[in-house]
């Protein structure tokens, strides 16, 4: 029996050493299923450009960053630096979610690796215990500055208050702290999620005309408790109610395609003449092609706009906005995302500061009509 | 020697353990900084407390499913109370609810016979459903900088409630080894008609044994709120009471009961603790960590499973 | 005999209450929400609680045999994805031949690791569910993966009707019925049975009993491929988290079809009464406008009172 138990022991061991050879040497290649669909029909987009566009337009107020931001999403000047030394972390919120959360955890790894910084790049599943503990690890690996997308803003003030005591640099990306937690930090990269949502609503309220007046929206919301989820619904409700629009519905998908789907299909039902609703809206592109899809088998496609607050993955745009199933969304690119943000944390590392408090990044609304006009953020690069 | 081998082949989770941190050493020999250690320890603390309650209840011979969402339950509550009663109102008020779910528990399973597993389920879809309608569905900041320092705070090396722990394993130590209801519980786990027949009362042991699996529960939602300062109504869903109960099982306590200690929860806990800061440190792919802790919980699962065949073959009782 | 006529009524009773309880609710829904009462709202519920209704005619098998299923989630995950990716590759027949025999090898897995290891079924499912995860995670990379082409037929498999009846409502009866039949009437019903009850005796009488559970292992695993199948096809793609949770759901159908988790008791039936219950309580709330995680306190208060008068019953019986 001592010879089971060493033959077990050795067994557990040898599983445990090649995994986690195979996971940390080899870099996975960030090719999926929508990288055919990115190669022939990206936009041009050669250079690292920046997404500008006219349509989109300063925050109405947006209630979680303090400071003034940056006009555009500026990138810092790396050039003839040497970044080979740094060591940057980041906990992650969760990289296998939904492709967009995919593609930037991806991109993030692969970008850091071009540009030959060491990146400790820690997924938490959507944990927030998990991330406590990731963070406490980043921390003792002597990090030179600690990214953190948090599962959680409110959880996330006691997170960034540990780094800062530890003496290294906190910056948060694509979701910021709450309010009281924003002297941790050194400062926030990523989109404006209210923005975002408001602009978006207000495109749709603006395409509707005169049925805007008293509009009768829907609303599928992502996971609860999430702050970037409530902030897009906030806005998105700022601006339908501006035009005179209201929320008739609001309900969780928890951020699942299906779930959405079903949500819509009984919403359906209990809708069910035309006129009943005015549109559709949701919080991410995935569930609104959830909401697509119900509505399409119930055979009521066409009758009212489905709009999302933001989208960032390809073969959503390419297959959904660009022939109007989903009539729009405000763009988000991972990879432009991914790369300003680690991009920033490098100028931070080398003792330098963020040019603003808040250095968010440009999210146009992207819809069937600008379609080919608007920067569709390096799409290609996922290949 | 002779002393030490058998002591080793009979706790057989401690080979295991130190046999993982070997290979997390030659994997990365940054773990063995005592930092790291140290960090190893108090990360794994409030499940560590959680673990305690439902060693009890193991060794009983049952299980507690309802964890999972009572700690979110006792988190919000912990926190959205605090401006309304202040911190210690807020604190005794979530206790107080999982000591009443540990009560619903523990009269339900031993008084009326209704099978563990329903009633606990049960009262975890129920709390769940109030982890979300308390707070509006929404997360919860705590108001309290006295919580959020308690939380936080270190004394040496190891965090405010990591002491908690380990006073919390001393007096269950205590209380398993030198008091009655210790021995009642081991008793009613191992044979309880044996035990019914010696005239212990099984009913009051298997009562008592939910209660403190309700209230350590409960105090761990407060420990996680206090430690993230704020509450999220996703806390410990979907599967926190799976990685405590197989924290406590994986440590060497039986799921069928009567056997086992509360010094195998701290090894269980432990175990699962450094596999996961094994994947931190190499920086492993996010499903590596998902399938190592999958696998090594099934080979130590299969490895105990070896071990005890051999003694029970060898003749070895408790 | 008249004990077993006894028991044959008290069964037949509780299939009847449970039934009665779901259609009450209906009824309470409805009154407040007169939307409720229409032929779509119906039909969407059947079609909404196909997946759980086959996972959980499965998930009776393993519970009767007296073991949990925990890795029911990840083994929806993870074949909603093959059957995405497979199809893209070599077509539909051949994808769903593969995702059966996936979620066969994972049920023949659990099966060895509970039947023949004797390992705590549990636990040693709660591991299969992260290594399930993992896999899923591995072979989407993480990716929401979709058809190439929608218009497939076996896309109608999910989004497809028969006049107003769901092609996956109708795959769930017929799936419901012959998993009945064969538990009832078949030996291999009865052998599960017994092994629920006392597997030792059963060795005695030589039934192999390991073998027995292996194979309820195999059948949930079976019936969560084809709930995958039915469950991809119905947005025609698949998200790598796509089963997160369903354990839980599927599971709390079985116990409020009142199966004993002790082993040796359960109906199909039943179970899928529970999924129905489940599925009304769900589309209520939401067609109500309110929170749907009412529907878990309702969940708790109707399990508990469902098990109470099962045991005040039991023990009327038992004494006269």
């Amino acid at each position: 029996m001592k010879f089971k138990k060493l033959t077990t022991l050795v067994i557990c061991g040898a599983m445990a050493l090649s995994l986690a050879a195979c996971g940390s040497g080899g870099s996975s290649s960030s090719g999926s299923a929508s990288s055919s669909a990115a190669s022939s029909a990206s936009a041009s987009a050669s250079a690292k450009s920046e997404a500008v566009t006219s349509s989109s337009s300063s925050g109405a107020g947006e209630s979680v960053s303090s400071g003034s931001s940056a006009s555009a999403a500026s990138r810092p000047d790396l050039s003839g630096k040497d970044l080979s030394g740094l060591k940057l972390g980041m906990a992650f919120r969760h990289g296998s979610n939904d492709t967009y959360m995919t593609s930037y955890f991806q991109h993030m790894k692969n970008y850091a690796k071009t540009v030959g910084v060491d990146l400790v790049l820690l997924d938490a599943v959507d944990d927030v215990t998990k991330q406590t503990n990731q963070v406490q690890d980043l921390i003792q690996q002597k990090c030179d500055v600690i990214m953190i997308w948090p599962v959680n803003s409110e959880s996330s003030v006691a997170q960034a208050k540990s780094v800062q005591q530890a003496g290294i640099p906190c910056l948060m990306c694509n979701s910021n702290v709450t309010d009281d937690g924003i002297d941790y930090t050194v400062g926030f990269v990523g989109p404006d999620d209210y923005t975002e949502g408001y602009n978006a609503a207000k495109q749709a309220m603006t395409d509707l005309g005169s049925s805007a007046k008293g509009a009768k929206v829907l609303f599928v919301e992502g996971v609860n408790g999430q702050q970037q989820a409530q902030a897009r619904k906030e806005g998105m409700q700022k601006a339908v109610e501006e035009a005179g629009g209201t929320f008739v519905d609001s309900q969780t998908s928890e951020g699942k395609r299906e779930k959405a789907q079903q949500v819509a299909e009984n919403w359906l039902v209990k809708y069910p003449s035309k006129g009943d609703i005015t549109a559709i809206m949701t919080f991410d592109d995935n569930t609104a092609v959830g909401v697509y899809n119900a509505v399409k088998a119930a055979g009521r496609e066409g009758e009212f706009p489905i709009w999302a607050a933001a989208t960032g993955d390809y073969s959503i745009i390419s297959g959904y906005i660009k022939d109007g199933k989903i009539a729009g969304a405000s763009l988000q690119s991972p990879i432009t995302e991914s790369e300003t943000a680690l991009d920033w944390a490098c100028w931070i590392a080398l003792g330098n500061d963020l040019p603003s408090k808040s250095v968010f990044i440009d999210t146009p609304v992207i819809t069937k009509e600008n379609f080919d006009q608007v920067d569709q953020g390096n799409f290609e690069k996922l290949i | 020697m002779k002393k030490v081998t058998k002591f080793l082949s009979v706790n057989t989770s401690i080979p295991i353990l130190i046999g993982i941190m070997i290979i997390a050493t030659i994997l990365d020999v940054s773990f063995l900084a005592p930092g790291n250690l140290f960090n190893v320890f108090n990360q794994n603390a409030i499940k560590g407390i959680m673990a305690i309650g439902m060693s009890f209840v193991i060794l009983n011979g049952f299980f507690d499913m309802s964890l999972c969402t009572l700690l979110s339950l006792t988190a919000a509550l912990a926190c959205g109370l605090q401006p309304k009663i202040g911190v210690a109102g807020a604190v005794l008020v979530a206790l107080l609810v999982g000591l009443l779910v540990g009560i619903i528990n523990g009269l339900l399973v031993a008084y009326v016979g209704i099978n563990a597993f329903v009633v606990t389920l049960a009262l975890m879809l129920g709390c769940r459903g109030f982890a979300y309608i308390y707070p509006d569905e929404q997360s919860i900041s705590a108001t309290s900088d006295a919580f959020r320092a308690f939380g936080t705070g270190k004394l040496g090396p190891l965090t405010y409630i990591s002491w908690l722990y380990i006073i919390g394993l001393l007096i269950a130590h205590y209380v398993l080894r030198y008091t009655s209801h210790g021995r009642n519980t081991y008793a009613a786990g191992g044979n309880a008609s044996a035990a019914e027949n010696a005239g212990i009362n099984v009913r009051k042991t298997i009562f008592i044994n939910f209660v403190i699996c309700g209230v350590l529960s409960g105090l761990g939602g407060v420990l996680y709120a206090a430690q993230n300062g704020a509450s999220t109504p996703a806390l410990g869903w979907p599967d926190m009471h799976m990685l405590v109960i197989a924290g406590v099982v994986l440590g060497g306590t039986k799921l069928s009961g009567g056997y086992g200690n509360i010094w195998y929860s701290l090894i269980g806990v432990m175990i699962l603790g450094v596999v996961n800061n094994i994947m931190s440190i190499t920086n492993a792919q996010p499903w590596v960590s998902t399938f190592c802790t999958g696998a090594i919980m099934i080979a130590v699962l299969i490895a105990d499973k070896f071990l005890s065949d051999a003694r029970a073959r060898a003749g070895l009782k408790n | 005999m008249e004990q077993n006529k006894k028991m044959a009524v008290g069964g037949f009773l509780k299939s009847q209450a449970l039934l009665l309880v779901g259609i009450i609710i209906f009824i309470i829904f409805g009154l407040l929400q007169h939307s409720f009462f229409t032929t779509a709202n119906v039909v969407n519920i059947f079609r909404q609680i196909a997946v759980i209704a086959i996972m959980g005619a499965g998930m009776t098998y393993a519970i009767i045999g007296g073991n949990f299923d925990l890795s029911v989630g990840s083994l929806l995950s993870l074949c909603g994805s093959v059957v995405i990716v497979t199809t893209n590759q070599v077509g539909q027949v051949g994808a769903v031949l593969i995702t059966i025999l996936v979620g066969c090898l994972s049920g023949v897995l659990c099966g060895y690791l509970c039947g023949y290891l004797h390992l705590n079924s549990m636990v040693a499912t709660l591991g299969m569910m992260n290594v399930l995860q993992a896999l899923t995670l591995m072979y989407t990379k993480g990716q929401f993966v979709s058809l190439d082409n929608s218009d497939l037929p076996i896309v109608g498999l999910g989004q497809g009707n028969v006049g107003i009846v769901p092609v996956s409502v109708i795959i769930m009866a017929i799936f419901c019925i012959v998993f009945a039949v064969i538990l009832k009437r078949t030996v291999f019903g009865h052998h599960v049975k017994a092994v629920g009850t006392n597997s030792e005796t059963c060795r005695y009488s030589g039934i192999n009993d390991n073998k027995i559970v292996m194979l309820t292992f195999v059948i949930s695993g079976f019936s969560t491929a084809i709930a995958a199948i039915l469950l991809a096809m119905r947005g025609a793609g698949a998200q790598p988290t796509m089963g997160l949770g369903y354990e839980f759901d599927v599971i709390t159908a079985v116990i409020l079809g009142g199966a004993d988790l002790n082993g040796g008791e359960g109906s199909i039936y039943r179970t899928f009464v529970g999924a129905l219950i489940i599925g009304i309580m769900k589309t209520g709330f939401v067609i109500l406008g309110m929170s749907v995680y009412y529907q878990y306190v309702a969940e708790c208060i109707i399990i508990l009172l469902a098990v109470y008068m099962d045991i005040r019953a039991s023990r009327k019986g038992v004494k006269k």
